[in-house]
């Protein structure tokens, strides 16, 4: 039974405890002092797979521009391509044949030498693993590997965009040939890429802890520069005030996304603090359910449209950091006055009879999304409507557009923020409004439009293409299949003494992490 | 309002002053049920007292600091944060006495007839008593909104369903005890029905304990609820829910903390009065 | 004694079917459609029906229970909708962090308890009342905040998410559990780096249950310094101090470890919020997840494991008591 000596002892154990843990804890990595060679990140959410020809969604780009590669990329700040693992490239006169020359010396991070046939294998891969940006090698007729250092691609008909989906970052990247051998099973290695990357780039991903972390390492035997930071290290945060603790203590470099816009004043007159602004493409979208009442009639579309006080609401959200969108097109996609954007300004108020709506929204633990829907939620109430605001997560938004029994049940109105897969109108207006896109959550469909894309991406002459993309946006518009809310800027907030800061419009949330270097 | 308190002869300390003396409770629990008093004044006049509409947006705009014209500020959709809080006090409040009553009710009514009937009855209705008292109630209730879908009301549901087992075991416990009393038994032996019996004897010498219980039940109900709405099983926005304006407004905590934590300090002071006031009345109950 | 060992394993095992009876109804209960999301946003109407017969959805609902019983026994708790991979790997990788702190909060709190119970058992002592109705009566989220703002960012004392530092591995020792495994492995770094992560939300999740525990003891001695033995132990000269602890507190020690089990259990939901805001990777993050997710599968699986765990620790507390003292034995 506790005695007086007892109780004594507990207490001594509990005060050694605690000052073991203190002082354990200030020996091994305080709040300051980490090796300056590892750079730390945080996620506020797990990315869904590493696995380059599965992965769609925003946040893990760092980590598949870290460790893979493609033929080309954009380089920083433009919407230039230029070659990778690609040194130069022609295309035919006709459109129809890309003969991309290799880069020689190149291995994979398990030691694999890099050539054509490696090259073909991946590209063959997206195409059997046939998940969302599969699309972006539908016009393919074949490939070709002539000798080791050459890659040849053989389209069904010329398609303008072509080159921008190799470029994007959810373009095509190419995996150890061994891994897709080795581990290929009977889905094509996907188990195994679900938690592993093998690719050409300066990092290697080294743990991948689901919830917890990721890691990438430094590739010893990479072709190009060598990075500054040996050590990446990206932690799962879902709370936005932690990390925002953590990068003023110093425990996080960079804060890549979802910093409160309202707490960036403070953060630009911290002096050890710098707060980074980029373009993007991004743009807030509000889908309209259109194939279920009471959003089939086009006249509801456009009163609501109306009823949402854009411009106050876009203001107040992104303060100086987003604009409400004048186009379909984000700027530096297509010149914006092709497809300009007018909604109506007058309030209209709901007619009697209306059902009560359903608007749903993806999480987003920096907030935005939530103050969102729920301006917008408060907005249409002052006209009489009933909205319910719903959270939803990507993985249930994707099953939205399977079926039509789907359809039928899912809300009304989704509200998300989403990118164009490349610099190209037509990854944008085909994966958006385009019948079956990728990322047509909600089932619009105009056939119109698919054939005016269609037409524009066959097209040599750039100006009838550019025509076209523009008439495809302004269909969409016209028909108030889905409200564009505001075009925003890529907000990043890092540690002043980090250099080397690059990045590109198409690759949002992402910093070129070899490029980077702490002074 | 305050007695002269007698000094003794050469004593050199002055008693220290009780307010109304004689009712056997302490001082601070005499606080805590004035405080309890005032919050169920709040709760049911929300509407009055509200300078503003919980759900509308204000004219001062959104992330405002406390002024004046708001006391408490405005939240991230530029409503006033002091109309929410009060509001928000009217439903915990209410949500908190619904849930107690419906145990009270049904917990009642299962230890009622367990505690009159005996037999096999009593082992049945206890057995499942006993059985629901048994299951983690937190994790059920998460478990069931989550099933339901977040709403008010179920909620409400989830959280009675496993709030009620400890009123049927209160009440069964003081039925029997009072069953074997002298004048129960002279009433039956006068033929009283057994209803009326269970009615007008039994039922009122169990109120006390219940009451105790229920008392001391309120501020655990509010803070359960709370946690329940912070983590998104609550009532769905625009409803001004304590809980759920906590979690809303952490993005703007280093900036704006009053969206925070003014509603957690709602929570915090309304538990807190629940909880005093809940031991003054258990000190007030056991000296009669 | 072993006849009442027997009937309380029964009562566990009635409990554990009532509660997986509970879990499954709720399963049948949402409204959405859970197999559609199980196959695929592609799949063709045939193979979202194959998938339901798969699962034995076509049968009545008592077989449908059973084969849910039979597919939980077996360790089969279907798959997360979320994460695409077996609940059962799910809650094996996450339950080891919830264990790891919940086993240090309530380690703390009854320790923390004890203390206060006999700290303010004689006497008013108002002040000490106040605070612990005051720490009975703070959300969890308001504490966690507060102390988070004070010891981290202000005195960058402790860290303030994960279980351990993003630069040093955890051995993937026997029991996944950091703090454990670093002893296992003689890693003193693991060790120390892991009870600092522990301390904030430890002190978190164990404040309300050590008041909690703290009241229920303090009013436990009370009564019992109230009564005849106490009177004569003091009338034999001995001192106070003597008089708690050898005496006073053995017979108060019923009502504390009742309320210690309650506690446990309202730990459970405590966890959920601790940790959410602290990040940390445990089964009450992943509860949060599965809410926001809707996946009930992996709802359902966490309702499962959390619950049975918590009515045998609550039977092994009763077992306990009832060695203690033999007075409760008769029951």
């Amino acid at each position: 039974m506790r005695t007086r000596r007892g109780i004594r002892w507990s207490a001594l154990v509990i005060a050694l405890g605690l000052l073991t843990a203190a002082c354990g804890g200030k020996g091994t990595t305080s709040a300051g002092s980490s090796p300056s060679t590892t750079l730390k990140l945080a996620y506020l959410g797990d990315m869904s797979v590493p696995d380059p020809d599965v992965f769609y969604d925003i946040e893990g780009n760092t980590v598949i521009l870290s460790v893979y590669q493609g033929l080309v990329d954009y380089a920083p700040d433009s919407t230039t391509i230029e070659g990778v693992l690609a040194t130069s490239w022609t295309i035919s006169p006709d459109g129809l044949t890309y003969t991309f020359h290799l880069r020689s010396g190149v291995t994979f991070q398990d030691g694999t030498p890099f050539n054509s046939a490696a090259v073909e294998a991946s590209f063959k891969r997206r195409t059997e693993v046939n998940s969302a940006p599969a699309y972006m090698l539908n016009q393919v007729a074949g490939y070709a590997t002539p000798d080791p250092m050459t890659f040849v691609i053989t389209l069904k008909t010329p398609w303008a965009p072509f080159m921008d989906y190799l470029a994007s970052s959810w373009g095509p990247k190419i995996i150890s040939p061994k891994v897709l051998t080795d581990q290929a099973g009977s889905d094509y290695a996907q188990t195994y890429l679900k938690d592993h990357a093998v690719g050409t780039g300066p990092y290697s991903l080294t743990a991948f802890n689901r919830g917890q972390n990721y890691v990438l390492t430094a590739y010893s035997g990479y072709w190009g520069a060598k990075p500054f930071f040996q050590t990446v290290n990206i932690a799962i945060q879902p709370d936005i005030n932690q990390q925002i603790l953590q990068l003023k203590a110093g425990g996080l470099d960079v804060i890549l996304n979802g910093y409160p816009i309202a707490e960036l004043p403070a953060a630009q007159s911290d002096a050890s603090l710098s707060v980074q602004n980029f373009s993007s493409y991004l743009q807030s979208l509000l889908y309209f359910n259109v194939g279920k009442a009471p959003f089939n009639n086009v006249a509801l579309r456009q009163d609501i449209a109306a009823d949402i006080q854009r411009n106050q609401i876009v203001s107040e959200v992104y303060g100086s950091y987003g604009v409400p969108a004048a186009s379909p097109y984000a700027p530096g996609i297509l010149d914006q006055s092709l497809a300009p954007i007018d909604y109506p300004t007058q309030t209209v108020k709901a007619p009697a009879g209306t059902p009560p709506i359903v608007l749903a929204y993806t999480q987003d633990d920096s907030g935005i999304q939530s103050r969102l829907a729920q301006l917008i939620q408060q907005n249409l109430a002052a006209q009489g409507f009933q909205v319910t605001v719903k959270e939803t997560t990507n993985a249930q938004v994707y099953g939205y557009a399977s079926s039509a029994q789907t359809l039928a049940q899912s809300p009304d109105l989704l509200l998300m923020t989403n990118t164009p897969d490349a610099a190209s109108p037509d990854t944008w207006a085909r994966i958006l409004w385009g019948t079956g896109g990728g990322l047509n959550f909600l089932g619009y469909s105009n056939p119109q439009v698919d054939s005016l894309l269609n037409a524009a991406d066959v097209s040599t002459d750039p100006t009838t293409r550019n025509t076209d993309y523009g008439k495809a946006g302004q269909l969409l518009d016209n028909d108030y299949g889905i409200l564009f809310l505001a075009d925003t800027r890529d907000v990043m907030v890092m540690q002043k003494n980090l250099s080397g800061v690059e990045h590109v419009p198409n690759y949002p949330w992402a910093l070129n992490l070899a490029d980077l270097k702490r002074n | 309002m305050a007695v002269a308190e007698p000094v003794a002869i050469g004593a050199a300390v002055r008693p220290r002053r009780r307010i109304l003396p004689h009712t056997g409770i302490g001082n601070l629990e005499k606080v805590g049920l004035a405080v309890l008093a005032a919050t169920t004044l709040v709760a049911v006049a929300a509407p009055l007292l509200a300078p503003h509409a919980p759900t509308l947006p204000v004219a001062a705009g959104a992330l405002r600091a406390p002024s004046r014209a708001h006391l408490l500020g405005t939240d991230d959709l530029s409503r006033d944060v002091l109309s929410r809080v009060l509001y928000g006090i009217r439903s915990s409040w209410f949500s908190a006495l619904a849930v107690i009553l419906s145990g009270i009710v049904v917990g009642g009514i299962i230890g009622l007839t367990a505690g009159f009937a005996g037999g096999w009855v009593d082992t049945v209705l206890m057995r499942l008593t006993d059985l629901f008292l048994a299951l983690p109630g937190p994790v059920l209730a998460i478990a069931i909104v989550a099933a339901l879908g977040p709403s008010l009301l179920h909620v409400l549901i989830a959280v009675g369903v496993v709030w009620w087992p400890w009123y049927s075991r209160i009440v069964r416990g003081e039925v029997r005890a009072l069953m074997v009393r002298p004048h129960i038994d002279a009433a039956r032996l006068a033929g009283t029905g057994r209803l009326r019996l269970a009615l007008r004897h039994a039922l009122p010498g169990a109120v006390p304990a219940v009451l105790i219980t229920a008392s001391l039940d309120v501020g655990n109900l509010v803070l359960t609820l709370a946690g329940l709405a912070f983590i998104g099983l609550g009532a769905p926005p625009p409803a001004p829910e304590l809980g759920a304006m906590v979690a809303q407004g952490l993005p703007y905590l280093f900036g704006q903390p009053w969206v925070s934590l003014a509603p957690a300090v709602a929570i915090f002071i309304l538990a807190f009065a629940a909880n005093l006031a809940g031991d003054g009345i258990r000190d007030l109950l056991h000296h009669t | 004694m072993s006849k009442v060992l027997l009937s309380r394993l029964v009562s566990l095992i009635v409990i554990l079917i009532a509660l997986s009876a509970i879990v499954f109804v709720l399963e049948a209960v949402i409204p959405s459609d859970p197999v559609r999301v199980m196959v695929g946003a592609s799949a063709s109407r045939q193979a979202v029906q194959a998938e339901r017969v798969k699962l034995g959805m076509n049968k009545p609902l008592p077989v449908q229970y059973l084969l849910f019983v039979g597919r939980a026994l077996e360790g089969n708790l279907a798959e997360s909708l979320h994460t695409h991979r077996p609940v059962t790997s799910d809650l094996a990788q996450f339950l080891p962090a919830t264990i790891e702190l919940a086993g240090a909060a309530a380690v703390l709190a009854l320790v923390l308890g004890t203390f206060l119970g006999l700290a303010t058992a004689r006497g008013k002592g108002t002040a000490a009342r106040l605070l612990m109705l005051a720490g009975a009566s703070a959300p969890p989220f308001l504490l966690a905040l507060a102390l988070v703002l004070a010891f981290y960012s202000h005195w960058h004392l402790f860290p303030a998410s994960g279980d351990i530092s993003a630069n040093l591995a955890a051995p993937t020792g026997p029991t996944h559990i950091v703090v454990l495994d670093g002893l296992l492995h003689g890693n003193l770094r693991v060790v120390s780096d892991g009870l600092w992560h522990l301390a904030l939300p430890s002190i978190c999740l164990a404040l309300g249950p050590a008041v909690a525990i703290g009241r229920t003891l303090r009013s436990s001695l009370q009564t019992v310094l109230a009564q005849d033995h106490i009177r004569t132990a003091r009338a034999k000269g001995l001192k106070e101090r003597t008089v708690l602890l050898r005496h006073a507190l053995r017979s108060a020690l019923n009502a504390p470890l009742t309320m210690t089990g309650l506690q446990i259990g309202l730990m459970l939901a405590g966890v959920v919020v601790i940790e959410s805001v602290f990040a940390w990777p445990g089964i009450g993050l992943y509860t949060v997840q599965s809410i926001t997710a809707t996946d009930f599968p992996a709802i359902a699986g966490v309702t499962l494991v959390l619950g049975a765990l918590y009515v045998v620790v609550n039977t092994v507390v009763d077992l306990a008591q009832m060695a203690a003292d033999p007075r409760l034995r008769a029951s």
